[in-house]
C-alpha cells in the first residue's frame, strides 16, 4: 500500500515540477545531434558539449549499480542464529533465557527473587547482571514496572502459594551476554516459545508489529 | 584733446568725432593717459605645486573610492532577510523554457488516483487508531502493574512512582534501510561544513 502511494506521489510531483537544468541540457544536446546529422556541415562544434547530459546520466547510473549497499539480511539471518542481536534488523527483538521452575526449564524473560531493602528496579538490574553478565549494557526506562504476571506454584514451596512477577522495560545499548545461553526473539517466536498465559501478559506491554 | 578721446571710450555712445590732430608744440607735450579698461582681472601667476602634494591628493582620492567600493561589497556579502529576496531576473526571463507541457490525464487515471487517495486515507486512519490503541493498552498494563504493586507493599509502590532523573537526555536510533557496511572507507577525505548560518 505504501509503495503504491509513494509511486503515485512521485509521478504527481514530476508532473507538476519544472524542468531542471540537466533536462534542458539534454534537450539541447539532442537538437544539436539532430542538426549535426541533418546538415553535413558542422553546426557549432564548440556548442556541442563533449560530455553530453546522457553520458553523465549513464555514468551516474553505472556507479550506482556498482555500489553495493549493506545487505539487510545479515549473516545471522541466514544461519538462523538466534543468539546474536544482528538478526531481523527491521524488527524488535526481546531477550529471553532458560530458567528452571520446579522440574522443567522454560524459556522466559530473565527473572529472579526480590530481596528486602531493594527497590524493584534495583532487583531487576541485579538479576540482569547475575543471569546475563555485567557486560551487557542496558538502559532502564523508568522506575515503575510496566507489566504484571501472577502464577501459582504447582505445589507449595517454602510456604508460598505462588509468585507475582513485575516486568521492567529496558533498552539494549551494547555488549554481549556472557553467562547463560540467551536468545533474541521476534514477536512471532515469542508467541511460540513462551508459555501461553505468560506470553499474553508480556505482549500487553510490547509494541505490536503489523507486518 | 586726447583726454577727451580717452574719456569717450568710457562712454557708451560716441560723442565726439575723431579728428586727426597733429599737434606741434614747442614744449614737451603733456599726454595724460588713463589705464585701459579692464573688465576682468589679469591672470594670476600659476604657482608650481609640489609634486608630492599632488601625489598625496591623488592617493587620498583613490583610497576614498576604494573604501566606498569595499563598503558596497560588504553590503552585498551580508545575507538579506528572506522577506527581501527576489527572484533573480535571469530566471524570470527564462521561465518559459523551464515549463513542461501540461499533462493530459485520462478519466480512468484520474478516477484511479482519487480512489488511491481515499484508500490511503483509510489506511492511515487505521494505522493511527492502532497506534492510539497500543499506547492505551501499554499504559493500562502499567497502571494495572502499579495497582498490584500497591496491594503488595506501599513502600515499593512509592519507590516505583518516583521519577527517574537520569533518564533524560535519552537517544535511541531506529531501523535503517540498509545497515552500515563493515569496515567501509568513505572516499572523501574531509568534510568542510559550508552550511549557512542564519542568526537573529
Amino acid at each position: 500500500m505504501q509503495k503504491k502511494y509513494k509511486e503515485f506521489l512521485l509521478t504527481v510531483e514530476f508532473e507538476k515540477s519544472m524542468k531542471s537544468n540537466h533536462e534542458i541540457q539534454h534537450e539541447n544536446d539532442k537538437k544539436q545531434a539532430e542538426l549535426f546529422k541533418a546538415e553535413s556541415q558542422d553546426v557549432d562544434i564548440d556548442a556541442v558539449n563533449k560530455v553530453t547530459a546522457q553520458d553523465f546520466e549513464d555514468a551516474a547510473n553505472e556507479e550506482y549499480s556498482k555500489f553495493k549497499f549493506g545487505n539487510l539480511e545479515t549473516d545471522a539471518d541466514k544461519k538462523g542464529d538466534k543468539t546474536s542481536t544482528e538478526r531481523c534488523l527491521q524488527r524488535h527483538l526481546v531477550l529471553v533465557t532458560q530458567r528452571k521452575l520446579g522440574n522443567d526449564s522454560k524459556t522466559l524473560l530473565p527473572q529472579g527473587h526480590w530481596q528486602e531493602g531493594e527497590t524493584l528496579r534495583q532487583t531487576a538490574e541485579r538479576i540482569v547482571k547475575e543471569q546475563i553478565g555485567s557486560e551487557l549494557q542496558i538502559k532502564f526506562i523508568s522506575n515503575a514496572p510496566c507489566g504484571f504476571y501472577k502464577y501459582k506454584y504447582p505445589s507449595e514451596m517454602n510456604g508460598k502459594v505462588g509468585a507475582k512477577i513485575f516486568f521492567y522495560y529496558a533498552n539494549y545499548k551494547s555488549g554481549n551476554p556472557t553467562k547463560s545461553k540467551v536468545n533474541w526473539l521476534t514477536r512471532k517466536e515469542l508467541d511460540e516459545m513462551l508459555p501461553q498465559k505468560y506470553s499474553n501478559a508480556v505482549k500487553e506491554f510490547l509494541i505490536e508489529e503489523t507486518y | 584733446m586726447s583726454i577727451l578721446r580717452q574719456f569717450s571710450r568710457l562712454s557708451i555712445c560716441p560723442t565726439v568725432k575723431f579728428q586727426l590732430n597733429r599737434n606741434i608744440s614747442t614744449t614737451s607735450a603733456l599726454t595724460f593717459k588713463i589705464t585701459e579698461q579692464l573688465w576682468a582681472e589679469p591672470m594670476k601667476k600659476k604657482k608650481k605645486i609640489d609634486p608630492a602634494i599632488v601625489k598625496a591628493r591623488e592617493e587620498r582620492r583613490r583610497k576614498k573610492i576604494e573604501k566606498q567600493i569595499r563598503r558596497l561589497e560588504k553590503n552585498a556579502r551580508q545575507l538579506k532577510p528572506i522577506d527581501e529576496l527576489e527572484v533573480p531576473l535571469h530566471l524570470m526571463d527564462s521561465l518559459k523554457k523551464y515549463k513542461r507541457p501540461p499533462v493530459q490525464l485520462s478519466v480512468e487515471e484520474i478516477e484511479a488516483r482519487e480512489l488511491l487517495q481515499k484508500e490511503w486515507a483509510r489506511y492511515k486512519r487505521d494505522e493511527y487508531m492502532n497506534n492510539i490503541a497500543q499506547v492505551d493498552r501499554i499504559m493500562a498494563a502499567q497502571r494495572r502493574a502499579l495497582d498490584r504493586l500497591y496491594e503488595e507493599s506501599e513502600d515499593l509502590y512509592n519507590e516505583a512512582i518516583m521519577p527517574d532523573l537520569q533518564l533524560l537526555p535519552y537517544t535511541i536510533s531506529g531501523p535503517v534501510a540498509t545497515p552500515p557496511i563493515k569496515d567501509y572507507e568513505s572516499p572523501d577525505g574531509e568534510y568542510i561544513d559550508v552550511s549557512k548560518k542564519w542568526d537573529n
